[in-house]
């Protein structure tokens, strides 16, 4: 179940860690000095330019991929090619995508990670695949890709993501708020956060949610921060009112909002995190979940 | 009378609609069909030589990660999704696969993306695409983003696709462009493989008027075509402030009927409830005219259909279909279409002559009865010229 020590710590420092991690690490990347994340590997040579994208340009190098990025606050793209050194024919392409935060930046890797993950030590979490090495660490999410499925090129590969790792974060944790919903027959690597349109709506934003299984159910909880206490009172009453619900006088506590498009929604307001479920349809399950997040 | 004019001075005749169809540079153009029409209200076209019978908007799925937004537009009455081997890393294939299993496979369409160089790359990717989506077939198969024409072409990429509709797990073959389309488009309607084409078409497009020239060739070789990026961008400045008002957007791109039918990626409920709308009348307002900024030179050539004119005219004469062959002709430049719109309304020669003012009042302000006497030379134009 919750591991409450570390929840009750979050509650204390989700705010100020959320929002001066995405300031320190924007300070370290400075785009003037991205050149340091693409090192010399011995057996091959890296192209001379280091090409830079922004928001406005991103769309020329991945196309409508770029929505994506955007989706979760994408600043900046760092895009170098390596060519291996006896044989031309083979390369690598590493890309730094640079997202506003850390919490961004596991939103947009979690968006791609695969369901089973091959797992490597690499960033905060990361994965490999034939070609492929992918992983986030501080506000990036690199992706390390290849034609070429070589030892060679995968060891490469691997030196290349060591490398920028280790200049972006020597001790890389997960966001805070990745830890913040219950162990308890929670499906590995369902995790995911949403930066927009968290369960299609426009006015629900910033949610990590999972998917549990129990007893043969499968249904899913997120927990969504706001930052201050006000703003999350208002995402509730935009929810209630999406609902047709009376919003008059909402309290901190237990809702319930009749969602027409995802079914009913159980919230419990505290504070400036709002806990909830959805596709739950167990009433006792239902209590225990809301009862459970009343007692944080 | 003059009984014949040839191409050039066909134009040249006709100054005003010269200089319009000049200062219109890229951006409107329409051509004219009788492609459209309605099923339980929604408005349908036919994909080309497919066949299929689509919602003019159905569902870009790339970006969706709560799969109640598909099963929403499947019951709100949209029948064609769009995915991609690489969208969300085969996630989006995935959740597709998931949702699609409890359902009818003739309640839906379906079309998937892949991208290599050789058959194994093409291969591998198509067959793992296939087990996600837990399907035996794809309605159409995309060769994914496709720049230049030697890419379109290319002999092994055409060998391995033709070998997966042979096997009959993808039923029609297609090539996506967001990049280089005219190209593109023209390739892949030369080719003889390519049932589909899906490019990126929206009112911004610096190319638009060749695009729609080689979109236009196409369909007329028979091919389908679905537009994509139907937004441009959804905002007009860099800071993402100042959104483009979407729905105008996606209106104006199927004012062309060469555009079979349109795939706008949705992440919210309210969006898919916007291209319901849409999909129930694609008409524009003055409004969502004026939204899309474009200037006064464009905007009259631009008759978006609202058909007040219709009841206004002693004649009964079709206005909006003789609006759209003048802007076939002086917008798009290409008299054919716009001779053969001209020619299927089967009007009398000179059909204003009888009336000595026009009551007409159009909403745009358009001279209806200028434009049509000057759309009306091209029943003199002999066919030969036309080509």
């Amino acid at each position: 179940m919750f591991n409450f020590n570390k929840t009750m710590r979050a509650l204390h420092f989700i705010i100020p860690a959320f929002f001066l991690s995405g300031l320190i690490f924007s300070e370290e990347l400075r785009a003037d000095d991205h050149e340091r994340f693409f090192t010399g590997i011995e057996g091959w040579e890296k192209l001379a330019e280091i090409d830079v994208y922004y928001p406005e340009t991103l769309w020329d190098i991945i196309n409508g991929a770029a929505d994506v990025f955007m989706a979760y606050d994408f600043r900046e793209l760092y895009w170098g090619e390596y060519i291996n050194s006896s044989d031309n024919d083979i390369y690598i392409v590493m890309e730094i995508y640079r997202q506003g935060d850390p919490v961004n930046a596991f939103g947009v890797y979690s968006q791609e990670r695969p369901r089973v993950p091959r797992l490597t030590d690499i960033g905060v979490q990361g994965y490999t695949a034939p070609g492929v090495l992918h992983f986030f660490v501080a506000d990036c999410y690199v992706k390390i890709r290849s034609h070429d499925r070589s030892e060679e090129t995968a060891s490469a590969m691997e030196k290349m993501a060591r490398h920028v790792s280790g200049l972006l974060d020597q001790n890389p944790e997960f966001p805070v708020i990745t830890d913040m919903l219950p162990e308890e027959g929670r499906e590995e690597f369902s995790g995911q956060f949403i930066n927009t349109n968290f369960l299609g709506h426009p006015f629900l934003s910033r949610a990590f949610v999972s998917t549990y299984s129990i007893d043969g159910k499968s249904f899913n909880l997120f927990v969504i921060e706001n930052e201050t206490r006000e703003k999350a009172g208002q995402m509730l009453a935009d929810y209630y009112q999406f609902g047709r619900q009376d919003a008059d006088g909402l309290s901190e506590g237990i809702h319930r909002i009749n969602d027409r498009w995802n079914g009913e929604v159980g919230i419990v307001w505290k504070d400036n995190l709002l806990y909830g479920y959805y596709n739950l349809e167990d009433k006792e399950l239902q209590d225990k979940y809301l009862d459970l997040f009343s007692e944080l | 009378m003059q009984k014949s004019l040839d191409r050039r001075n066909f134009l040249k005749l006709t100054a005003a609609g010269a200089a319009g169809g000049l200062l219109l540079g890229n951006r409107t153009a329409w051509a004219t069909s009788n492609n459209t029409f309605r099923q339980n209200g929604i408005i349908h076209r036919t994909l080309g030589k497919t066949g299929m019978k689509l919602p003019v908007v159905n569902l870009g799925v790339m970006r969706v990660d709560n799969p109640r937004i598909v099963t929403m537009a499947l019951d709100g009455g949209m029948t064609f999704l769009d995915t991609a081997h690489g969208y969300q890393n085969g996630r989006n294939e995935e959740m597709l696969g998931e949702l699609l299993k409890n359902r009818s496979r003739d309640s839906f369409y379906i079309a998937t993306k892949i991208r290599g160089n050789n058959e194994d790359e093409l291969m591998g990717q198509f067959n793992i695409s296939m087990e996600r989506l837990q399907l035996d077939y794809v309605d159409i198969l995309y060769l994914h983003a496709s720049n230049s024409r030697e890419h379109v072409l290319q002999e092994e990429r055409l060998r391995t696709l033709s070998k997966i509709k042979e096997q009959g797990r993808a039923r029609f073959l297609g090539v996506t462009t967001h990049s280089n389309e005219p190209e593109v488009v023209r390739a892949a309607a030369g080719s003889g493989v390519y049932d589909v084409v899906c490019p990126a078409y929206n009112f911004q497009m610096e190319q638009l008027q060749d695009l729609q020239q080689a979109i236009a060739e196409a369909a007329g070789a028979g091919l389908g075509v679905i537009a994509m990026k139907t937004m441009a961008g959804a905002y007009w400045d860099r800071e993402r402030q100042d959104p483009i008002n979407t729905r105008a957007a996606l209106k104006y791109a199927l004012q062309n009927e060469n555009i079979h039918t349109s795939i706008p990626g949705v992440t919210a409920f309210h969006e898919l409830e916007d291209n319901f709308d849409v999909n129930r009348d694609i008409t524009m307002t003055s409004d969502e005219i004026s939204d899309l900024r474009l200037d006064q030179a464009q905007a009259g050539m631009f008759c978006f259909g609202c058909e007040s004119c219709k009841a206004q005219c002693p004649k009964n004469l079709p206005v909006p279909d003789i609006m759209r062959s003048y802007m076939y002709a002086y917008g798009y430049r290409d008299l054919s279409l716009a001779r053969s719109t001209m020619d299927s309304l089967e009007l009398p020669e000179n059909p204003c002559n009888s009336c000595d003012s026009c009551p007409v009042k159009c909403v745009r302000g358009f001279d209806v009865a200028h434009k049509i006497r000057d759309i009306g030379r091209l029943q003199h134009v002999p066919s030969d010229f036309l080509t």
